[in-house]
């Protein structure tokens, strides 16, 4: 079953998606269900004996096409509505193993093509008023497939922190028609200690009020909502910068660093929103090589986030570290 | 659905939720048919895009670069 709740008190939906506690858990290499169907094997999500990138529904979604009705008669109080929308999983190698920082740029740059696409057509539907891309990466975020994959969830409503985003950028361009996120980001480069890398069109940087020590967000320097409006050399070096980013944090500890990356982009609600600025999040939770940062009692309670670090000196650690610029990274 | 008029920002809104067309249908695989059998958006740049329907009525999209499609 699944439906969505709205949380009058905290005037949110909560997703109930009860299927999901059946969803495939730490299955061995051998049966990976995200590897190709190989000849004599067991069969796999992909029914080929290879692939370059795939994209298919996920077979335990928490939005549907078509969703079920809800388990649950709501009420003005209560309000419930079916789980409606579409969870598509991104398979981004035929290769088991792997991650953004060990593929080849040129895999990544047709990667960034196939999420525009999919930020195109799932947009276009009359049902998805906001296509939110991800990738879980890492153990310890509770990834449950280890094969290099990431996931995209088309939602019926816009997501409560995109809106805050949203509402900000709004009232910063009603009152002075300037972009919030562009002035922020010029004032970042100005003052340049948070910043860790830039290119000639992307930055990437620790935000100011960073929740996690090694938070960076990566800009686009031209004002655009959505993968849909880079151009194709924006599309490539957007590739270049994400590459950088996930080597660098890999150089940190000396492992493969998991986090949380977040594509925050425009809605597809058919609404114009001239003040909003395209960028993409990562959220890696550790603070050092052994000790996690956890939502606890304040950041899940209250919901303010405590930092035990300064992002002036985790973004420094950040720049410190190879590679340092796009041109440094192999053209393959 | 329609959002309704509210001083309150969209997104703190529970009536500002969309629905897709064929809503609160039998939770059977058989039923989630894809409405949209092909794609109405063109190939990405340098990619081929091939769509198929799995047996149990889910889509797969293969993307391939140009000219490296196997013969699969």
């Amino acid at each position: 079953m699944s439906e969505l709740r709205w949380n009058p008190i905290l005037r949110e939906w909560v997703v109930t998606a009860t299927h999901r506690q059946e969803r495939t858990y730490k299955p061995p290499a051998d049966f990976c269900p995200l590897c190709p169907t190989r000849p004599g094997e067991h069969p796999t999500e992909v029914p080929a004996p290879t692939y370059d990138i795939v994209v298919f529904e996920n077979k335990f979604p928490s939005f549907r096409r078509q969703p079920p009705a809800p388990a649950v008669a709501g009420d003005e109080l209560n309000p419930v509505a079916p789980a409606s929308g579409i969870c598509e999983v991104v398979l981004y190698s035929p290769e088991h193993k792997g991650s953004l920082a060990t593929s080849p740029l040129s895999r990544l740059r047709r990667l960034v093509r196939v999420w525009t696409d999919r930020y195109r057509e799932l947009g276009s539907r009359p049902f998805i008023k906001y296509v939110l891309i991800f990738e879980n990466k890492g153990d310890v975020i509770g990834v449950t497939l280890e094969h290099p994959h990431g996931q995209i969830y088309g939602f019926p409503f816009i997501p409560p922190r995109p809106g805050i985003e949203l509402e900000a950028a709004n009232d910063y361009w009603q009152e002075k028609q300037r972009c919030l996120f562009c002035d922020l980001l010029a004032r970042d480069l100005e003052d340049g200690r948070r910043i860790v890398a830039a290119s000639k069109q992307y930055v990437a940087f620790v935000p100011f009020a960073a929740r996690y020590p090694y938070e960076v967000h990566i800009m686009p320097r031209r004002h655009l909502g959505s993968l849909a409006d880079l151009t194709l050399s924006e599309s490539d070096e957007l590739a270049a910068m994400l590459k950088l980013v996930t080597q660098k944090y890999d150089n940190l500890f000396g492992f493969s660093l998991p986090y949380m990356m977040i594509m925050h982009q425009s809605p597809t609600d058919g609404k114009e929103y001239p003040g909003y600025h395209f960028h993409i999040e990562f959220y890696p939770p550790h603070r050092t090589a052994t000790r996690l940062k956890y939502l606890a009692g304040c950041e899940s309670g209250a919901g303010t986030f405590i930092n035990d670090t300064l992002p002036e000196e985790k973004a420094a650690e950040l720049r410190n570290l190879a590679p340092h610029t796009v041109e440094e990274l192999p053209d393959a | 659905m329609a959002p309704l008029a509210n001083s309150k920002p969209e997104f703190l809104n529970p009536q500002a939720i969309n629905v897709a067309p064929a809503s609160a249908g039998p939770d059977d695989p058989a039923s989630d048919r894809d409405p949209y059998p092909n794609c109405p958006l063109p190939d990405p740049p340098g990619l081929v895009k091939e769509r198929r329907i799995k047996d149990d009525g889910r889509y797969i999209i293969f993307y391939w670069e140009e000219g490296s499609r196997p013969h699969v």
